[in-house]
């Protein structure tokens, strides 16, 4: 950081540092315990039965020798499941007829592993075939197989309008009209999805791999119909989770369900490949694109309609974001949106949700349109970007009823293009000779965050140490160590006096957990309230060991409590707590900010500059830029990870990470990591990714700061589409960018009869 | 303990007493079944640091160390413990995370970890952070710790430029009890004999145990079985490892051939072989990550059998031969016909690899190339060794094109070579080479690559061949 931060109330002494994560001394020593290291005397091991077949009707299942084999303790099926769906999704936790190949048929516990493994075997089930469908666009033809009473269709296409696109596309200069296809591709963590269920008379503890304790706390109490107060959900360590765990799903019901049978608690973990294929992953899109520019460079009209494949089920409505609406000052727009269900595996906003998706389609279009008309695709896009002041949607509805605050986008990209040297892009795009080409390109991307309830309490202890206690979850994001940071901040006890306890929904309030750039946003504000709450609490306390100075004339500052017009009269704040004898427990309840017309949102630019061999196909990322504004950066350590990590994610999908099905069984053709191939440190140079942090201050969040965890993850596809074209000249419209798919482009450029290497 | 061979038998083998060294302690070996792998062990006892991700060695997170001896001196050598069975540790010592701070103060690897950021969601944390420890007290390293060392490890949350810085940031091991073992020598495998698992320490004890039960199954590193077991729950009745066989270990190089024990880890083939050319290295950093390099062998790589394996296609442009030891005596067959057909070897029943011979003086081009969608640590698309000499006035005199993932087996393509052998190195050569491999090869399509892209991968493979090495 270039400056000190600072604050009307003054400099900040915490926050806008770097440092290391406050739990990390736990995660270094391998002390930190996950749900799956968890150990209950007597606890059971459960083992999940699951279809052969893509869509099926089960006709019969007999579990009788199952239940009779030694050491099984709890056999159930799709009859033992309530019929209260999972957070109502569609999905009871056990199905009849299963909707795709690897749902769960049937679940038991038993005393260990092995016999656990041994006894599915012994449960015997007749199934008879449905037909079966795996294409978003093929499911909703006439005749397509249905996998629910009212259609493949989820709810009612989704349509959003803004101006008059067909009017706007026919008063265009130019026009071109593109389909960009992103398969459905996986989006774990090194965690597999784990749980352990307990019950004791009819209360309920599950420890879960969740980003979300409150919502799977409120799936499990409505399907056991139990008051909120009999459950406890526990996410105190979670392994990743990048969307796939921020909401409830089939295994925490499973759990639940054998270990209330069972009468003993019972752990449910899935292997690599049970996670793969049950799990919430990122949804594959169809997106047609038509787009229309004027000869000044304007943006005119903009459609989008999309198709997604939610799936069997769907964790919740996978759908675009809002990169064709809020990014651009575009008159005229229209998304249109078909959520529709098909016979793979479940999915659901994963890392960006539908924005990688939406990103792709929109920027490689402006890429593609600014190439045609002869503009720099840079320049273009930053006439067109919307800034301060500009009519954006408060909601995602089309109307622009609100105005954009706090929007550094522009600075982003002045900074980020001057990082990369813009100017060595090439003129025209394939022009190079020789077996490798290199090439620019630039993506942009914006989201909100910050939304829903956020809440926390801070304590502080009679020893002047404190605590912070939240119930949304620290996966990896390092929201235990910044939420200590602000409560830090405000109460100034050093960092070090705190200890915070993450993901507990017995002990902090309702919160809606960590997903969509919220937790830092949101809780954070939480947080911040909670640690004024305990402050003004102490400062109470202390006013009659100072000659009854009244609160507001009092400020602690490192533990110490001072009046302000006499810093020479103080009182440790240890000495406080223990006079007073008891703690120091604040409240934080928040909800949205109140902004008025007030929008702000969190962009980023990103560059990647690669070298394509035209022998081979292989594209060679060189450099990447993302240039991000994040408002104030609470921890730049933490900042910087999120945004490597996060591109990093973004990169992967160009390359890999692509769940393939096979047409004539439905099946999954890419269950493991060897298929998957999530990136190793060998396959993206670390130093190539370069984080620019955008000076700025936000509104909403605690002390300026904005979320970020999502928008790194965003354009990663378009910036090295984009890069891939500069570079030879052609255009991929299809992720992933195989060596084959470059390939048959280059192939394709070449004349007729010509040699292919 | 030692008992007369003669007298073994399935059901007679005298059992003897295994244990292991567990983060300093004598550890008894009485899992229900010789399947149970070191990292549920471990798990099992309370050692949870270690983490189940993937169970097939591809993310490491599991990483535990051994002590191994590496040609008279002690190192940490890090490994994949879900890809161990439990008796395969039997003499070792093993070290968890656990171990690490159990003086209370943390390692320096762990200082490093935690101060550069190296640990965000921190699942993966450990298997970093004893990849990284094995790196730090590696005997001779000098300057920086090496960030390749933890390759084998997979990270979702950061960018890896945090653990890379904290590689970087650490200097020579402390003067401390683990640096203090490596002066000591590391342990010797002894003979092992429990139920479902055997482990000699000749070659002629293996082929008597094999002999005596036919449907034994040979385990050398365990890459490629513990996968078996761990994702598709197969078990085997009587597992022999060959670990302990000095003879398959050896490494030795003379005037005109280079041998390689059949159960020597990868690591230590590049380690040994000090002459080899850089393609060895190269060739030995693609076939798989540090940690199952650590463990694999090129006997199991053979005996698969294949059609993708890496080992194959380096070792037939090597024009190498494989020595094999059976009952009815020793005997050396060209790897060339060692392939008979899909996943199948002319080994006959009871028979084992004990080593690998590579003529020399090698090629003096040669090159060794793997498609496949991750650099490292993958399976291949298409795997291609290519090797030419050339006479003084620029013709070659001897070729060898061998491919992997093209057919139902490795294949060298005998009449691209013929057609290469006597004529200039030239574009001509390389169509000619092309249009043979057009009409020779027969890839199958699978959701790897079809058998178009393997075509005309392979293809693009001998021109790219040619564009690096021509005159």
């Amino acid at each position: 950081m270039a400056q000190q931060p600072t604050t009307p109330g003054g400099p900040l002494n915490v926050i806008g540092k770097r440092g290391p994560n406050i739990d990390a001394v736990e995660r270094v020593t391998g002390r930190a315990k996950y749900t799956g290291d968890i150990d209950i005397p007597g606890m059971l091991v459960a083992r999940v039965l699951r279809s052969p077949h893509a869509h099926a009707r089960i006709a019969s299942i007999d579990t009788s020798k199952a239940e009779a084999f030694r050491g099984v303790r709890a056999v159930i099926t799709y009859k033992d499941a309530p019929k209260v769906m999972i957070w109502g999704n569609r999905q009871y936790a056990l199905n009849n007829p299963v909707r795709f190949k690897g749902e769960a048929v049937a679940a038991l516990a038993a005393v260990d592993a092995e016999t656990a493994e041994k006894a599915l075997k012994l449960i015997a089930v007749q199934y008879e075939p449905l037909p079966f469908v795996l294409d978003p666009e093929e499911a909703l033809k006439p005749g397509a197989p249905q996998l629910f009473e009212d259609g493949n269709l989820e709810g009612m296409p989704r349509i959003l309008n803004r101006g008059n696109i067909e009017q706007g596309l026919k008063e265009s200069d130019k026009v071109i009209e593109r389909m960009y296809h992103c398969p459905t591709m996986w989006s774990g963590g090194m965690e597999p999805r784990a749980c352990v269920a307990q019950w004791e008379g009819d209360k309920l503890t599950l420890w879960a791999s969740t980003q979300s304790p409150f919502r799977v706390h409120g799936s499990l109490a409505a399907m056991f119909g139990v008051p909120d107060g009999n459950v406890r959900i526990i996410a105190s360590y979670v392994g990743g989770g990048f969307g796939t765990k921020s909401a409830p799903h089939t295994d925490e019901s499973l759990a639940a369900l054998l270990a209330r049978k069972a009468r003993l608690p019972v752990k449910l973990q899935y292997s690599r490949e049970e996670e793969i294929l049950d799990s919430n992953t990122r949804f594959e899109t169809r997106i047609y694109v038509r787009v229309g520019v004027k000869k000044d460079m304007t943006i005119n009209a903009l459609e989008l309609k999309a198709y997604i494949n939610q799936g069997a089920y769907h964790t919740r409505l996978g759908g675009l974001g809002n990169q064709a609406t809020h990014t651009y000052k575009t008159v005229n727009v229209r998304t249109e949106q078909y959520r529709v269900h098909t016979n793979i595996p479940n999915t659901g906003p994963t890392r960006g949700v539908g924005d990688p998706q939406e990103d792709f389609a929109v920027e490689s279009a402006l890429d593609e349109i600014a190439i045609e008309m002869g503009w720099d695709p840079m320049e273009f896009k930053l006439k067109n970007i919307k800034r301060n002041g500009d009519p954006i949607a408060r909601g995602p509805a089309g109307v622009e009823d609100g105005r954009l605050i706090t929007q550094v986008l522009d600075r982003c990209i002045e900074l980020g293009a001057a990082r990369i040297d813009w100017t060595r892009r090439n003129a025209a795009a394939g022009g190079q000779p020789g077996p490798k080409a290199r090439g620019i390109g630039i993506a942009l991307t914006e989201r909100g965050g910050g939304g829903g309830v956020g809440g926390a309490s801070v304590k502080v202890n009679l020893d002047g140490s404190a605590m912070v206690f939240y119930s949304s979850t620290d996966i990896g994001t390092g929201s235990r160590t910044t939420l200590a940071m602000i409560a830090a901040e405000v109460l100034s006890i050093p960092l070090s006096m705190f200890r915070t306890t993450a993901g507990d929904t017995e002990v902090a309030p309702y919160d809606g957990g960590s997903q969509g750039n919220r937790t830092l946003q949101g809780t954070g504000r939480a947080v911040q309230a909670a640690a004024r709450d305990a402050l003004d609490q102490i400062l109470a306390a202390a006013g009659p060991m100072l000659d009854n100075t009244a609160p507001a004339d009092l400020e602690m500052r490192d533990s110490v409590i001072r009046v302000k017009a006499d810093p020479s009269k103080s009182v440790k704040l240890a000495d406080v707590m223990q006079r007073r004898g008891r703690s120091a427990v604040g409240l934080g309840n928040t909800t949205a900010p109140q902004t008025g017309m007030n929008v702000e949102r969190t962009t980023a630019a990103h560059f990647a500059e690669v070298e394509v061999d035209r022998e081979t196909g292989k594209v060679r990322l060189l450099r990447y830029i993302a240039a991000h504004d994040l408002g104030r950066p609470i921890n730049v350590t933490v900042v910087e990870n999120q945004i490597e990590g996060g591109s990093i994610q973004g990169l992967a999908l160009t390359q890999g990470e692509e769940m393939r099905f096979d047409k004539r069984t439905g099946g999954c053709l890419t269950g493991s990591f060897l298929d998957l191939k999530p990136p190793t440190m060998m396959d993206f140079d670390p130093r190539l990714i370069e984080a620019i942090i955008v000076p700025n201050e936000g509104v909403t969040g605690p002390y300026g700061a904005k979320g970020l965890g999502e928008n790194p993850c965003h354009p990663g596809m378009a910036a090295v589409a984009n890069a891939i074209y500069n570079a030879i000249g052609v255009r991929l419209r299809e992720v992933p960018f195989s060596r084959g798919a470059v390939l048959a482009g280059l192939n394709a450029q070449r004349p007729a009869g010509s040699r292919t290497a | 303990m030692r008992s007369s061979i003669t007298t073994l038998s399935p059901t007679t083998r005298v059992k003897t007493a295994a244990e292991f060294l567990l983060n300093g302690r004598a550890v008894a070996i009485d899992a229900a079944s010789p399947e149970t792998t070191l990292l549920d062990f471990v798990r099992a006892r309370g050692l949870t640091g270690a983490k189940e991700g993937c169970a097939e060695g591809e993310c490491g997170a599991c990483t535990v160390v051994m002590v191994v001896d590496e040609g008279g001196r002690t190192t940490y050598r890090p490994v994949n413990s879900c890809l161990i069975f439990l008796p395969m540790v039997a003499g070792h010592e093993i070290h968890t995370v656990e171990s690490l701070a159990a003086g209370g103060r943390l390692a320096d690897v762990q200082e490093a970890m935690a101060a550069a950021g190296g640990s965000q969601c921190g699942y993966c944390t450990p298997g970093f952070v004893m990849s990284l420890f094995a790196e730090q007290y590696r005997p001779g390293r000098t300057g920086p710790c090496d960030p390749r060392s933890m390759a084998g490890n997979l990270c979702r949350c950061t960018g890896y430029r945090p653990i890379r810085d904290a590689a970087h940031s650490l200097g020579p091991a402390p003067d401390d009890d683990f640096r203090a073992r490596l002066a000591r020598p590391a342990p010797r495998l002894e003979r092992v004999e429990i139920d479902g698992f055997s482990r000699p320490v000749t070659t002629d004890e293996c082929v008597e145990i094999l002999k005596q039960d036919p449907a034994a199954t040979l385990v050398a590193g365990g890459t490629d079985l513990c996968v078996e077991s761990n994702l598709r729950h197969k078990r085997w009745r009587h597992l022999v490892s060959v670990d302990g066989i000095a003879e398959l270990r050896d490494f030795t190089e003379s005037a005109d051939v280079v041998r390689i024990g059949a159960a020597l880890p990868l690591t230590d083939i590049g380690r040994l072989w000090q002459s080899a050319p850089p393609v060895i290295s190269e060739w030995l950093e693609l076939f798989a990550s540090p940690l199952i390099r650590n463990r694999a062998t090129l006997g199991g790589n053979l005996a698969t059998a294949s059609p993708i394996g890496d080992s194959a296609p380096i070792l037939l442009a090597l024009d190498a031969s494989v020595q094999i030891a059976g009952s009815g005596g020793r005997r050396t067959m060209s790897l060339a016909s060692f392939f008979t057909a899909y996943r199948r070897t002319a080994l006959g029943p009871g028979e084992i690899i004990t080593a690998i011979e590579i003529p020399t003086p090698l090629p003096d081009t040669i090159r060794f190339y793997k498609v496949a969608k991750r650099r490292l640590d993958d399976i291949s698309t298409v795997a291609a060794a290519m090797a030419i000499d050339r006479d003084g006035s620029g013709r070659v005199r001897r070729a060898r094109f061998a491919f992997g993932g093209v057919a139902a087996t490795p294949v060298r393509i005998g009449e691209a070579e013929a057609a290469a052998v006597g004529q200039p190195w030239n574009e001509a050569a390389v169509e000619r080479v092309q249009r043979i491999i057009d009409r020779t090869l027969t890839p199958m399509s699978d959701h790897r690559g079809s058998r178009d892209y393997r075509l005309q991968v392979s293809k693009s493979l001998v021109e790219k061949f040619w564009w690096e090495t021509r005159a």
